[in-house]
């Protein structure tokens, strides 16, 4: 048969013997302890066929692979179960080569056995089995972890390296006299490759990821690995060389193609820092208390965390960020996959006791639990959808700008016109749907003090709230509502928060009514909402229609604010007698001195029913007294005894009768005296009128006699 | 859609309260099925002792025939289906259930037209020897035979493989499904990111998806929550919240478009964490202060982005805002202590946070354990969470939720796989080889499953799935 020219030469019986006693030796030390017989025998069996071995050739090298072992890169033994179990623990202990050298005694080989005894903890803890070996003086053994030593060495020069080409000649693997080159997979890193090119450096960390992987083993958990051993070594390397290596590996890592990338940062660089928050935090947290003086509760710290983690949605990391996350993993101990474990034998988190009551507890629900629960299934319709919306939306109206940060005007602009205009729509939802009570406080809402920069937009919501067409839809509604109804009383609401924007368009729709019962109606509404609002009714004065002049005198005048008396002084000699007849009543219903001066004015006015009204006006409104009494007497002094005049002197008559003292009664006595001269009848008229007026002037000033 | 499919709907649509009624009915309806057959044993079929409970019996099933064409108990795996209903059982009922079991019964059906004496020969029938109907060639052949015309039985085998097959069924379609959803988180953020549209008919679609998926069978997407992908979890997170918010929706009857706007208010809860500036969010460090306080305006921000998408249910905007507004101390945006969270917040404040314990053993190494991320969650009650809301989410995702790993009293290990009445009893697929091959061919096993009056398995305990180094991905995908 031919023989397969691939085929590796069959290892010689003395090799193969040294790597059994070598197998039995590392399994013996695991199970048994020192002064366990067969650990003697063993270590002593190993040390025997080593040294027989040695002293015909300089070394004897052991490769381990992931669940076999090499000898000077041919596997040997593969298949033997056994040397599959110790390969696998070697290697994810993080042995990835031994070397015996000639010159090696037994107090060594014990040494090493011994070392190799510890857990991967115990190894850990005294800085890996290199360290443990040198610390025994143990100089004949060499030991290679899984790690980049001996492959990457700095770039010499290059703090002092210019902007010109870099050399390439001065990136050099340095492996020190007398030690074996690393293999992993036949390469050797450089560090200048991060200088100069990260991306080839990546691509070989990869690679090397890939082909060094154990079992229980991601890319990306090897990755880290390497990374972290890269980190360490540039750790060591002169200050001023630490911050552009790191920079560079942060480069390489970025490098990386997004598979690897993306998980390797994210499951390996942050979670790291992640993990490290929580730990610290569940230190303090047996001790400390939080700002508010709140127990650290080890249930928040994932919560807080979580807010972070779960805000990660951006891919876009810094150098400088991935350099500093290097950074912390290369100050970490480094991690080698533990073997693999039989999950049946894995001890479980026992089931306490309570739980069963717990359990049990939750299963049942009380009646008022179940009415909740009916309650709550009712959620998610339309009107708490609008109700929470809304309430929402008013939140936000506040809470636009972000503090502290500069903002872009635009941006924060078009952010709050958005919010302003998801309540206009779910206002405009509720007017439909005649739901005035959270209409209103909408409305209110865009009353809100906010920012200037807002304003407008506000004052433009609160504009389309208050269009001729809403408003008038508000009032129908009112109309039809029986006044005092919660009805009424809810679409009124939303009239009075409107306060200001809701009036001018309330009289804009009494301009065109033709409806007098509506216009009736609108007035009233006015009436009331015009109270405060005596300044912005009075600009309506200057309308050109006349009956609109004469509802908002109306309105005015019931407002009952002397506020007003000047706006109706300026309508005073309007020359509708219909809005002079209103003024006078208007200043009726606001009473007080400066009505009374002003209802004597119209003593000269050119329409006899308005001297009339005025005259009467005088005598009835509160506030009228010696002065008008005054001008009164005045005015009668001049005027003839004539038929025709009488009516008007009468009536002074009367007023003064109302408003007059002493001395008025002294000067209606010239209408007791007859003249003969004269008309008869009008003077019997004025003395009749007189003469009632004098009586009763004399006993209401006999009454307040009295009273005082 | 299949006839099973449409009814299991049907069914959904029912309030939350009035399934609750009817499952206490079945309950009282099979227990006096145990009482007459109890009976049976002890006193002659004309005793009026029995002929007093089979006519109470027949009394209820009377009632109950009046809004539905039978009354159908099924049996499966230890547990007591009134219809599609799981009904609580107790040590008598459980006996009761044995006795079926071991007769190969695993339905009993009741039709219109039932009578006392039919009931009471069905009692004498069900005492006989399980060896009786082996010889007579298995109990459905003897119902016919003694010619019960009203009473249907249905054998055990029957019953479990159609459960079973619904289930297994499920779960292939389910993890499609999340994967979807994933994406569709990426696109929105993308388009937030790049100020364009959000495409918002495929986040209905895709959330549409889910609810049906979750109506039809809730373990399998469920189950995919437990899975934590560490590249992906930001926005497997927001899936995560989705996935349990549409589940507790359709756990307590919502209607359709109740859920599936309860499912897109939990898929945008976090969106508002877009916004936050790079630095703070990607910092390689602790944050201070004032970078926290960044971080906590994430959902004012969401809610401003959400109110700005057209066509987004405004109660997605509401529970991005309102997630964190809880009344304890730590809650914010701080507003108005009258102003209650919406129900839809609550229920996605509890999801939130859920999703949060279970992913700190993933992501912070903290080890919490299945039940004592419940107790976490349940210390708050009242306090953070809606208490009723919070039972109700206990009782659907369960103590030790879908995707647990158990050890079993029996020495077994098992994967939970289903929720059953009990919460400290759910269906468990046993494993032996940790490989993931169990899910095609695994034993399923019930925990209620009971042997001799005694429960067959309980749990001893949980596992870790990271210390056991087992895949539970392999088995929920």
């Amino acid at each position: 048969m031919q023989e397969n020219p691939g085929q590796p030469e069959p290892l010689s019986p003395e090799i193969q013997e040294v790597m059994r006693s070598f197998v039995s030796a590392a399994r013996a030390v695991k199970l048994y302890p020192q002064n366990n017989p067969i650990y003697a025998q063993s270590v002593k069996k190993s040390f025997e066929s080593l040294d027989n071995y040695l002293k015909n050739a300089i070394r004897y090298s052991i490769g381990v692979q992931k669940s076999y072992f090499l000898y000077e890169d041919i596997p040997i033994a593969k298949d033997t179960q056994l040397n599959k179990a110790i390969a696998q623990d070697l290697f994810g202990k993080g042995f990835r080569e031994i070397i015996f050298h000639e010159g090696l005694t037994e107090e060594e080989l014990l040494g090493f056995y011994a070392a190799l005894s510890l857990s991967q903890e115990e190894q850990a803890l005294r800085s890996g089995m290199v360290s443990i070996l040198w610390e025994q003086g143990s100089t004949h053994i060499k030991i290679t972890e899984a790690a980049l030593e001996d492959v990457i060495t700095t770039h010499p020069d290059m703090s002092r390296t210019g902007a010109g080409e870099k050399e390439r000649s001065a990136v050099r693997v340095l492996p020190e006299a007398g030690q074996k080159e690393i293999r992993i997979a036949g390469r050797t890193l450089v560090l200048g490759d991060l200088i100069d090119d990260p991306g080839r450096f990546a691509a070989n960390m990869v690679d090397i990821a890939r082909e060094t992987l154990g079992d229980n083993e991601s890319i990306e958990d090897r990755l880290h690995s390497l990374y972290q051993e890269a980190g360490q070594q540039i750790q060591g390397m002169p200050q001023e060389q630490q911050e552009a290596l790191f920079q560079g590996l942060a480069k390489s890592v970025l490098a990386m193609d997004p598979e690897h990338r993306d998980k390797f940062i994210a499951s390996k660089l942050y979670a790291g820092m992640d993990r490290d928050q929580v730990r610290e935090q569940r230190e303090q947290e047996s001790s400390a208390e939080g700002p508010s003086g709140e127990p650290f509760s080890h249930a928040r710290i994932p919560e807080d965390l979580h807010e972070i983690i779960t805000g990660r949605f951006s891919k876009q990391w810094t150098v400088h960020q991935i350099a500093e996350l290097l950074k912390k993993a290369a100050s970490k101990k480094i991690e080698t996959p533990g073997p693999a474990v039989d999950p049946a034998r894995i001890e479980a988190v026992p089931v306490s006791e309570d739980l069963y009551g717990i359990a049990k507890e939750l299963a049942e629900y009380s009646p008022e639990e179940m009415e909740t629960l009916k309650a709550i299934s009712g959620v998610g319709m339309e009107p708490d959808i609008i109700e929470a919306s809304v309430r929402t939306l008013i939140f936000l109206i506040t809470l636009v700008k972000r503090p502290g940060r500069p903002a872009v005007l635009e941006k924060t602009v078009s952010r709050f016109s958005s919010v302003a205009h998801q309540l206009e729509d779910s206002l405009n939802y509720l007017l439909q749907n005649k739901d005035y009570d959270l209409a209103t406080i909408i409305v209110r809402a865009l009353h809100l003090p906010v920012d200037p920069l807002f304003k407008p937009r506000l004052n433009e919501a609160i504009k389309k709230a208050s269009s001729r067409d809403i408003i008038s839809a508000v009032v129908t509604d009112m109309r039809s509502s029986q006044k005092a109804s919660p009805e009424y009383l809810s679409a009124y609401a939303y009239l009075q928060v409107l306060d200001q924007e809701a009036t001018p368009v309330l009289l804009d729709i009494l301009a065109v009514e033709k409806d007098r019962a509506i216009r009736k109606y609108l007035v009233e509404i006015l009436k009331d909402l015009g109270k405060k609002q005596v300044s912005m009714i009075a600009r309506h004065l200057t309308d050109g229609r006349w009956y609109v002049v004469r509802n908002i005198v109306n309105i005015l005048g019931d407002s009952k604010s002397e506020e007003a008396i000047p706006y109706l002084e300026r309508v005073a000699d309007h020359k509708q007698v219909q809005i002079r007849l209103e003024v006078i009543k208007g200043l009726i219903s606001i009473g007080g001195k400066k009505a009374a001066v002003l209802l004597t004015r119209f003593l000269k006015d050119r329409d006899a029913d308005v001297r009339i009204a005025a005259v009467r006006a005088v005598a009835i409104v509160h506030g009228a007294g010696r002065t008008e009494a005054q001008t009164l007497t005045n005015f009668l002094m001049d005027r003839p005894v004539k038929k025709k005049e009488n009516e008007l002197t009468v009536e002074v008559i009367k007023a003064l009768e109302k408003i007059g003292d002493e001395e008025t009664a002294e000067f209606l006595k010239r209408y007791t005296r007859i003249k003969w001269w004269k008309a008869r009848k009008p003077q019997e008229e004025l003395r009749t009128v007189a003469v009632a007026a004098i009586e009763n002037i004399g006993r209401r000033l006999g009454d307040v006699g009295r009273k005082y | 859609m299949s006839a099973e499919n449409t009814d299991a709907r049907v069914e959904a649509r029912q309030s939350f309260y009035v399934k609750q009624q009817l499952i206490a009915a079945a309950k009282t309806t099979f227990q006096q099925l145990a009482g007459v057959i109890k009976n049976a044993t002890v006193y002659p079929a004309a005793h009026p002792f029995l002929l007093a409970s089979a006519d109470q019996l027949l009394d209820r099933l009377k009632e109950f025939l009046l809004s539905r064409k039978e009354v159908a108990f099924y049996l499966v795996g230890g547990e007591l289906f009134f219809e599609t209903h799981s009904v609580p059982i107790d040590q008598s009922l459980s006996m009761l259930m044995e006795q079926f079991t071991a007769r190969d019964v695993g339905g009993v059906i009741f039709k219109p037209g039932i009578t006392c004496d039919e009931i009471v020969r069905f009692a004498y029938l069900m005492n006989k020897d399980a060896a009786y109907f082996a010889e007579q060639g298995g109990v459905v052949k003897v119902i016919a035979k003694e010619k019960m015309v009203h009473i249907d039985l249905h054998r055990v085998i029957l019953v479990d493989k159609k459960f079973g097959a619904a289930i297994k069924e499920a779960k292939k379609k389910s993890s499609e499904i999340f994967m979807d959803a994933v994406d569709t988180v990426k696109e929105i953020v993308n388009s937030i990111h790049l100020d364009k549209a959000v495409n918002m008919k495929k986040v209905s679609a895709v959330v549409h998806g889910m609810v049906d998926d979750i109506l039809d069978n809730r373990d399998a997407l469920m189950g995919l929550t437990t899975i934590k992908m560490y590249d992906e979890y930001t926005f497997a997170h927001s899936v995560n919240v989705a996935v349990l918010s549409i589940s507790q929706g359709t756990f307590l009857s919502f209607e359709k478009p109740q859920i599936a706007a309860l499912g897109i208010a939990g898929m945008m809860h976090d969106i508002g964490k877009v916004n936050i500036p790079l630095e703070v969010i990607n910092k390689p460090d602790k944050l201070t202060d004032e970078e926290w306080e960044q971080v906590k305006r994430h959902p004012i921000e969401g809610a401003l982005i959400l109110s700005d998408v057209p066509a987004m249910t405004r109660l997605a905007m509401v529970a991005a805002f309102e997630h964190h507004q809880h009344g304890d101390i730590r809650g914010y945006p701080r507003m108005d202590d009258r102003v209650q969270q919406h129900p839809f917040s609550q229920i996605i404040a509890i999801a939130d946070a859920y999703d949060a314990i279970i992913a700190a053993r993933v992501y912070y190494k903290v080890s919490t354990p299945p039940d004592k991320a419940i107790r976490i969650m349940l210390s708050k009650r009242g306090t953070v969470f809606n208490p009723v809301l919070l039972k109700a989410f206990v009782n659907m995702i369960g103590i030790y939720p879908v995707g647990t790993l158990l050890k079993l009293d029996s020495g077994e290990v098992g994967i939970v796989v289903h929720q059953t009445r009990d919460l400290m009893r759910p269906r468990v697929l046993l494993l032996t080889k940790f490989d993931g091959s169990e899910k095609e061919s695994g034993t399923e096993v019930s925990l209620l499953e009971m042997e001799g009056g005694r429960y067959k398995r309980t749990i001893a305990g949980s596992i870790d799935p990271s210390t056991a180094k087992v895949d539970v991905k392999k088995y929920l995908e």
